[in-house]
């Protein structure tokens, strides 16, 4: 009868902490609805794979026969074998993109550049904290503010935080409404954030819109080749919606392939929560510095558009500036309620739209570019 | 510790200038592709105008 309360037994106070940590994340998804679409597979997946003993990743039972578990398989094959997973998602998120603010304002391509900063001071700041290279430099990706691009960098570099980095991702794009505000109000005064911008919205032709993706890709490709498949695989996906001859596929990228990678991202990610790997003093500081990256990129996003002012007889509201992390579309509508709120009428929407969606290209080029260089200094 | 600073802080300025050098180049691309486009509507209307001149003309005739 040992067998009925062997996993009672079992479990450690670390898979509890697990347990705890799995029903805070599906708390957050369902009663505050932040990222439910990962955070819930996530949280679920925590709980099942620190079951004592559970089949969900390798075991061997009673020393004897060994089982495949299907979520340990599925972040082999999906993550650590090839990054599929973050990849092919992002052929989703190209299809959903509708570069036409930023094609009709290219100036807004400057924003999503200057809003990386927070990757490079969360590096630095990792790096103060002890962490090693490969770690600091995975702990800093969180600033990009991208799932997918976060989870690639930290796998690639081999981090030891792939769990908290991906909670630390996900959970804080859903709170970009409350952590932007506060990181704007602090480097802007009220007269900046009421600024008004005119909007002339330029046409832009379609060869134009065809022609972007196959450019972007080449100029990423020869400038940071280890961006080129998460850069490549967005511009494709948005070369399939541009092109105006695969509606079908467009459609399917923007609906069943992402809805499908997406429920699986989330259960596969789990896998890097086991309690040995999760529950530590560390993980608290990764989220700690995650959320530094998402503030510094804020902070360098207006710092530089306020500096652009300088020279522009056009001022930009510096809040745009913001606008240029990657979280699409949550960056671009808070700049955009905080704009109405400080100034009833006031509409950037178009302006933090095309800094967003540079945002995007900018971060996946950051994800490369970070590679790289750490790969050059190990 | 202190080789791991200086390699952050190298990261940091050949992070920022690379990001920086691709969207400049992106930039330059989209302004040329928006002049071949401006170029490109320029010629279309020349050739209607001339069409016009040409259809009013043979009226005329």
């Amino acid at each position: 009868m040992e067998f009925l309360w062997q996993g009672f037994l079992s479990v450690t106070w670390q898979q509890i902490v697990m347990y705890v940590v799995g029903a805070a994340l599906i708390w957050l998804a369902i009663k505050k609805q932040y990222e439910p679409a990962l955070l819930l597979p996530m949280g679920f997946g925590a709980i099942l794979i620190n079951l004592p003993g559970a089949n969900a990743v390798d075991q061997m039972i009673a020393g004897k026969i060994e089982t495949n578990g299907i979520v340990q398989w599925l972040y082999e094959v999906g993550i650590e074998a090839s990054e599929a997973l973050p990849i092919l998602l992002f052929i989703g998120i190209g299809a959903m993109i509708d570069f036409e603010p930023l094609l009709a304002k290219p100036i807004m391509f400057l924003f999503g550049a200057a809003a990386q900063f927070g990757i490079f001071a969360a590096l630095l700041i990792a790096v103060l904290c002890g962490f090693e290279l490969n770690d600091a430099a995975s702990i800093g990706i969180i600033g990009a503010a991208d799932g997918p691009t976060s989870l690639l960098v930290s796998q690639v570099l081999d981090s030891n935080y792939i769990g908290a980095i991906a909670v630390a991702a996900y959970s804080y794009m859903a709170l970009v409404p409350i952590v932007q505000p506060l990181a704007i109000k602090l480097v802007t005064t009220k007269k900046e954030r009421c600024m008004k911008m005119e909007y002339k919205p330029g046409s832009v032709s379609k060869r134009t819109k065809i022609l972007f993706p196959i450019v972007v890709t080449i100029i990423v490709g020869f400038i940071a080749p280890s961006s080129a498949s998460l850069v490549g695989f967005l511009m494709f996906g948005n070369l399939i919606r541009e092109c105006g001859v695969l509606q079908n596929l467009s459609e399917a990228a923007q609906g069943p392939l992402t809805n499908l990678i997406t429920l699986l991202l989330g259960i596969t990610i789990s896998f890097s929560m086991s309690a040995e790997a999760f529950v530590r003093w560390d993980t608290l500081l990764v989220m700690g510095i995650g959320l530094a990256a998402f503030v510094f990129d804020t902070i360098g996003g207006v710092l530089f558009a306020k500096f652009l002012n300088l020279f522009m007889k056009k001022k930009i509201n510096p809040m745009v500036g913001a606008a240029g992390i990657s979280a699409f579309p949550m960056a671009s509508r808070v700049v955009q309620k905080m704009a109405q709120e400080e100034n009833p009428g006031n509409i950037i929407i178009m302006q933090a739209a095309g800094a967003n969606v540079a945002g995007q290209i900018s971060s996946a080029i950051a994800g490369g570019l970070i590679i790289q260089l750490v790969a050059q200094m190990m | 510790m202190n080789e791991n600073l200086m390699n952050a802080l190298m990261i940091m300025g050949y992070g920022m200038l690379g990001i920086f050098a691709a969207i400049i180049i992106i930039i330059f691309c989209v302004w040329v592709l928006q002049q071949i486009d401006v170029i490109g509507k320029k010629r279309a209307a020349k050739k209607a105008a001339k069409k016009a001149e040409m259809e009013a003309a043979s009226a005329d005739a």
